[in-house]
């Protein structure tokens, strides 16, 4: 929203040598935050009105042409131009040199200088609308410069003082005044001025109107809940036609373009005080009946933007008898709008539910500048004032104009204007301070507060203007205090609290500990991934979306359900970085999402349930390893992890229970005979689907199981009393031998003496024998009651290759 | 026996011109020296033989040869042991210019760095690290934030919805939660009153991406809540607390800002940190940047928390994880946070 200094003004006395910076600061830090500010006449400095007198071809450039440019005196202006509607006595804007232009609307501003285009001189550039921040108000086609013909304008004279912007007008966040309906208008800041500056806001003065009854004007509001109040008058006599100087300069000034007198009047009001109004030629409105009603289902109506609309019984409308003629609060209806030859008009001024208001905009995509404001729940009793000014003004403007109904008021509303009752006390503790007394009841009742004080405690009665929702309890009263006081007084002070050891989030500790194992001590890369499902992807995988959680409004339909599972969205990042990484070990810890409805409650006291959302974490590693290298790398990974976390485990063989599954290369990991996790290379026809030609490993752990298994207590165990020796073995097997049959057979020799067996090398080759592999490995002999002697080792070894032939076929590598 | 002795003093002292290396004096010393089989010792085991006179005097011989062959002998060594290491100094040649081999490193997402960053500086301050649920009903996520449905508010924090597949959808819907302040209602019902709590956590909006917006990023809730908590309190941890972000103090500003659930609402400005407020196109020169939104946590919510308003108060805020970590590193475009592009991944340690 964009707000006139020159129009505050009018309301509120400023001191004379105003820096306008400084109010819009101060606006910034006690009630709205200012986008920014902009000084209009220096925007239009050495910009002045000509007329194009002559246009000729320029002699070295087809789309170019020389322009002689008529600005008031005998001196013509040599100018060239490239403008592609330029002809002869069009009024244009000429920016001479020293004018600041922005090229074709973009870009910083540049000052113009005399130059020379394709070898001829040019004084000056005439100026497409958003070249001198016109745009908005004057829009101009694709390379079209700015036509000034539709106002007559002195040649000569400079812009700004022609089309009377030479004001300075703030841009104001609308997010920012959302819970201030009272703001959507100039008096309503000149108010909030007028408390920061300490100076008083002029009353709001409107004549008084004479009324007839020459019209029968009648008013039937249906809908009392959705429209609180509704007044409506008719006048007669009135000319359609342009609107005065003064009333242009305002709207213009905020950037608003005039339309006509009867339109910038209702314009100009709801500027003025925040209350939308609207006019309707009341020779379109049978009987002169205006219903307040539901819309009937699926009824038609063609808003003045030329759409046709279709409601529902929720859209509220203003109406005849026979038809639509209003949606109200939102847009009125071509059928019933004012043209050129409309002698009476029916101006409504109103307030609606703002919920109602709001689901038709939203529904209908039309945020109007009414329904905005309506939204936010306006004061019934400005929607009195907004009327009576607008007549006063169209009395004021249009000679002949002439009220010829009574002033109709259908009014349904009550207010909660308070008290709301505080004592000192609680003002003191909430901001923080002793706050002076006199300077907080000058604060509240400059902004429209009546203040009672009686002993401790203050009395408060709302004004109407805050009544709707935005002011109702205490704290409120804090917030106007402390804000008009400056936020930035208060002095800061630490809070006085009892000190504890805060408890602590055990799932966000193991989360923590192993983003540190895995990208410390396992090299790993941590990727973040959208929680959304591509559908898309998860088909180029074989992955159904049974069960996924679906979105209702997805942004794009390659987000329209919520991930089940990290494993989709890491081969995604494989595939993406296999472009310029060979090798990859990533990670993602993140919440998954079961369409199951068994998570934690939905609210506190009800039964319903949200989803579960299990927290996972998942990696994959990507290399040119064979399967076997591959999955053993993955095994050495998640053996150090849960090493690290302090957390016994074991694996367990498994099936593919999920379609990246291998069906033969899935271990479980297996903690306290629960599943946690598991470890898999992707099953070939994944591989095969994602066109990759590396081998891929996958792991995956449920942090939300693991979390009972942690922390655990670490059992130490005393340095053993007595020495042990190792001695290495390499044997040769058929390949299809595995590991877990050796070790076993390694250790039943002797469970007692034998405390570990680790395998260090797997080789095959050509190079050994066809079909044959050679394991290496590492066996510890100790005891836990004395010295081993080497003869009885050499003895158990000896037992133990006895016992690989034996079972395994084995031959003993020299 | 004393021939002997001076015969062998002779014989070492040839001997010992003769070393050449570590090795060869290693030998010597066993030769001539050695307890077992050295040949002063052989020559010592016929000193039983000889009477007690002849003993000392021959002993007393024995012991001069022998400290005179150590002494010589200690003399050779050191030489030795100097040459050896001069001629490793020769010898030893490597190129110290060859490159070291790239070992794989991990790194950790920019935002999970500043995450746990802020995590240590509000557990020093005792505060808990809580969490919450991503899809969120919106009862929690608006309603008992006081955001009821068609609120103006709403707007602000354009929602995802969750399809209603016709189960549980008696107690509303259900909503990726647009905020992290959801768990502020969660903690209340959970621990009461005092409070000190943070949440950092992924939220959702319902927004179209580009450089400067995504549809899932980063915020850190924080909540504390005691008897007698005032505006004057919020701002000093504030400042606190910027403090232990930025590492140095950090000049502030508030003013009003407009959140349903706290009242009074503030946005916290800090001075821009590009041009320390003498205006630049990061704070699109004002000098300032918005950088927290806070608030007294609104009685309503306290209640719906099941708190009571009148006996104790609080402030909540709410900081930007996501964008913390861009202005941190300097980090331009948001897309690259969720892109799992490892070129850009690897880089944070």
């Amino acid at each position: 929203m964009y707000i006139s200094l020159d129009w505050l003004k009018q309301h509120v006395v400023l001191p004379k040598d105003l820096d306008p910076k400084e109010l819009g600061l101060k606006l910034t830090l006690a009630t709205v935050e200012v986008e920014g500010w902009e000084d209009l006449g220096l925007m239009l400095d050495k910009v002045i009105v000509g007329q194009v007198e002559k246009v000729e071809s320029h002699p070295n450039a087809d789309k170019l042409k020389l322009v002689k440019v008529n600005i008031g005196n005998k001196d013509l202006i040599k100018v060239v131009c490239g403008g592609v509607n330029l002809k002869e006595k069009m009024l244009v804007a000429l920016a001479l040199p020293g004018a600041k232009v922005r090229w074709h609307g973009e870009g910083n501003l540049i000052e113009l200088e005399k130059t020379q285009i394709r070898g001829e001189e040019s004084y000056g550039m005439i100026c497409a609308s958003d070249e001198i921040g016109l745009g908005e108000l004057f829009p101009c086609e694709e390379g079209a410069i700015l036509d000034l013909s539709f106002e007559q304008l002195q040649l000569g004279q400079s812009l700004s003082e022609a089309l009377g912007l030479d004001d300075i007008v703030y841009e104001i966040d609308n997010k920012s005044l959302t819970n201030r309906p009272d703001l959507w208008g100039h008096y309503g800041l000149a108010r909030e001025v007028a408390a920061i500056y300490g100076n008083k806001l002029n009353e709001y003065n409107l004549n008084k109107i004479k009324n007839s009854k020459e019209i029968d004007l009648t008013v039937q509001v249906k809908e009392k809940e959705l429209c609180p109040r509704y007044l409506a008058v008719a006048l007669e006599g009135v000319r359609v036609g342009s609107s005065p100087d003064w009333l242009k300069k305002y709207l213009r000034s905020i950037g608003q373009k005039s339309i006509n007198n009867i339109v910038d009047i209702t314009n100009y009001v709801m500027y003025e005080l925040g209350q939308p109004l609207h006019a309707f030629s009341a020779d379109k409105i049978t009987d002169n009946l205006i219903l307040v009603r539901k819309a009937k289902p699926a009824e038609k109506l063609v808003t003045l933007d030329g759409e046709e609309r279709e409601l529902n019984e929720d859209d509220l409308v203003i109406a005849d008898k026979e038809k639509a003629i209003a949606l109200a609060g939102v847009m009125g209806n071509a059928n019933s709008e004012i043209i050129d030859s409309t002698k009476t008009v029916i101006i409504e001024s109103a307030n609606f539910d703002p919920v109602s208001i709001r689901k038709t905009a939203n529904r209908l995509n039309l945020r109007t500048e009414a329904a905005i404001r309506f939204e936010k729940g306006l004061d019934p009793n400005n929607a009195e004032i907004a009327l009576k000014k607008a007549v006063n003004l169209m009395q004021d403007l249009i000679p002949g104009a002439k009220v010829v109904s009574e002033i109709v008021d259908v009014s349904n509303f009550k207010l909660n204007q308070g008290p709301i009752e505080l004592t000192w006390n609680f003002i003191n503790k909430r901001i923080g301070f002793e706050v002076n007394k006199k300077q907080v009841v000058k604060t509240l009742e400059s902004l429209g507060f009546e203040v009672k004080e009686v002993k401790e405690k203050l009395s408060l009665k709302i004004p109407t203007w805050r009544a709707t929702k935005d002011v109702s309890i205490k704290e409120d009263i804090i917030e106007e205090i402390s804000r008009i006081y400056g936020y930035d007084n208060i002095e800061p002070v630490m809070p006085e609290i009892k000190m504890d050891v805060p408890e602590e989030n055990k799932l966000r500790k193991l989360e923590r500990k192993i983003k540190n194992i895995c990208s410390v001590g396992l090299d790993a890369n941590e990727v973040y991934n959208y929680s959304f499902a591509d559908q898309k992807f998860l088909h180029q995988i074989n992955q159904g979306i049974v069960d996924f959680v679906e979105l209702e409004n997805p942004w794009t339909p390659k987000q329209s359900y919520l991930r089940q599972n990290l494993i989709p969205g890491l081969l995604k990042n494989v595939v993406d970085n296999l472009r310029f990484y060979s090798d990859l070990n990533i990670f993602e810890i993140g919440k998954v999402f079961i369409d199951n409805y068994q998570g934690v409650l939905c609210r506190n006291e009800g039964k319903e349930r949200l989803p579960e959302q299990p927290l996972i974490c998942a990696g994959v590693l990507v290399s040119e390893k064979d399967k076997e290298a591959s999955f053993v790398e993955g095994k050495k990974f998640i053996n150090f992890l849960f090493d690290q976390l302090g957390v016994k485990f074991n694996y367990e063989v498994s099936g593919s229970e999920l379609v990246w599954q291998h069906p033969k290369q899935t271990l479980n990991i297996m903690v306290d005979k629960e599943k946690v996790g598991y470890l898999t290379n992707l099953h070939p026809q994944l591989t095969q689907n994602l066109d990759l030609n590396k081998t891929v490993t996958l792991w995956q752990i449920d942090l939300t199981k693991l979390i009972q298994y942690y922390p655990t207590q670490v059992k130490y165990q005393e340095p053993a009393k007595f020495p042990a020796i190792e001695l290495d073995l390499s044997i040769l097997v058929n390949e299809e031998v595995q590991w877990k049959d050796i070790k076993n057979i390694v250790q039943s020799v002797s469970p007692q003496l034998i405390k570990q067996v680790d395998l260090f090398d797997v080789y095959k080759s050509g190079k050994i024998k066809v079909g044959k592999k050679s394991i290496a490995f590492t066996i510890k002999y100790q005891s836990d009651d004395r010295t081993l002697e080497m003869n009885e080792v050499e003895g158990l070894q000896k037992k133990i290759i006895e016992q690989l032939e034996k079972g395994l076929k084995a031959e003993v590598r020299k | 026996m004393q021939k002997e002795l001076e015969k062998l003093r002779k014989e070492a002292v040839e001997a010992m011109g003769q070393l050449n290396d570590l090795d060869d004096l290693e030998n010597f010393e066993i030769q001539y020296l050695g307890r077992k089989d050295g040949k002063l010792n052989n020559i010592l085991k016929s000193l039983k033989d000889l009477s007690k006179e002849e003993r000392a005097v021959i002993g007393k011989l024995a012991n001069e040869i022998k400290e005179e062959i150590l002494a010589d002998l200690s003399l050779v060594k050191e030489k030795m042991e100097k040459a050896a290491v001069e001629e490793k100094l020769q010898s030893d040649i490597i190129d110290v210019s060859l490159s070291g081999q790239k070992k794989q490193t991990g790194s950790l997402n920019p935002t999970t760095i500043v995450q746990y960053e802020l995590e240590d500086i509000f557990r020093s301050m005792g505060f808990k690290v809580l969490d919450g649920p991503e899809v969120e009903s919106d009862f929690n996520n608006f309603e008992a934030l006081n955001i009821p449905e068609h609120h103006p508010a709403r707007d602000m924090q354009d929602t995802f919805y969750i399809k209603n597949k016709g189960k549980n959808n008696k107690e509303g819907k259900k909503v990726l939660r647009t905020h992290t302040s959801p768990v502020q209602v969660r903690a209340m019902q959970k621990y009461g009153a005092p409070l000190k709590a943070i949440v950092p956590g992924r939220v959702f909006r319902y927004e179209s991406i580009d450089a400067s917006h995504e549809n899932t990023f980063y915020q850190l809730e924080g909540l504390m809540i005691d008897k007698d908590i005032s505006i004057a309190n919020l701002i000093a941890v504030m400042n606190t607390l910027l403090k232990g972000i930025f590492k140095k103090e950090i000049k502030t500003r508030l003013r009003p800002g407009f959140f349903p659930f706290v009242e009074p609402g503030f946005e916290l400005d800090i001075n821009c940190l590009i041009c320390e407020g003498q205006g630049c196109s990061v704070c699109k020169q004002t000098g300032w940047l918005e950088l927290l939104p806070c608030g007294m946590v609104h009685p309503n919510v306290l209640k719906a928390g099941g708190i009571d308003p009148e006996e104790y108060s609080g402030f909540a805020f709410g900081l930007g994880l996501t964008r913390l970590a861009m202005m941190r590193y300097g980090i331009g475009d948001i897309r690259l946070f969720n892109s799992g592009d490892l070129r850009f991944l690897k880089q944070f340690k």
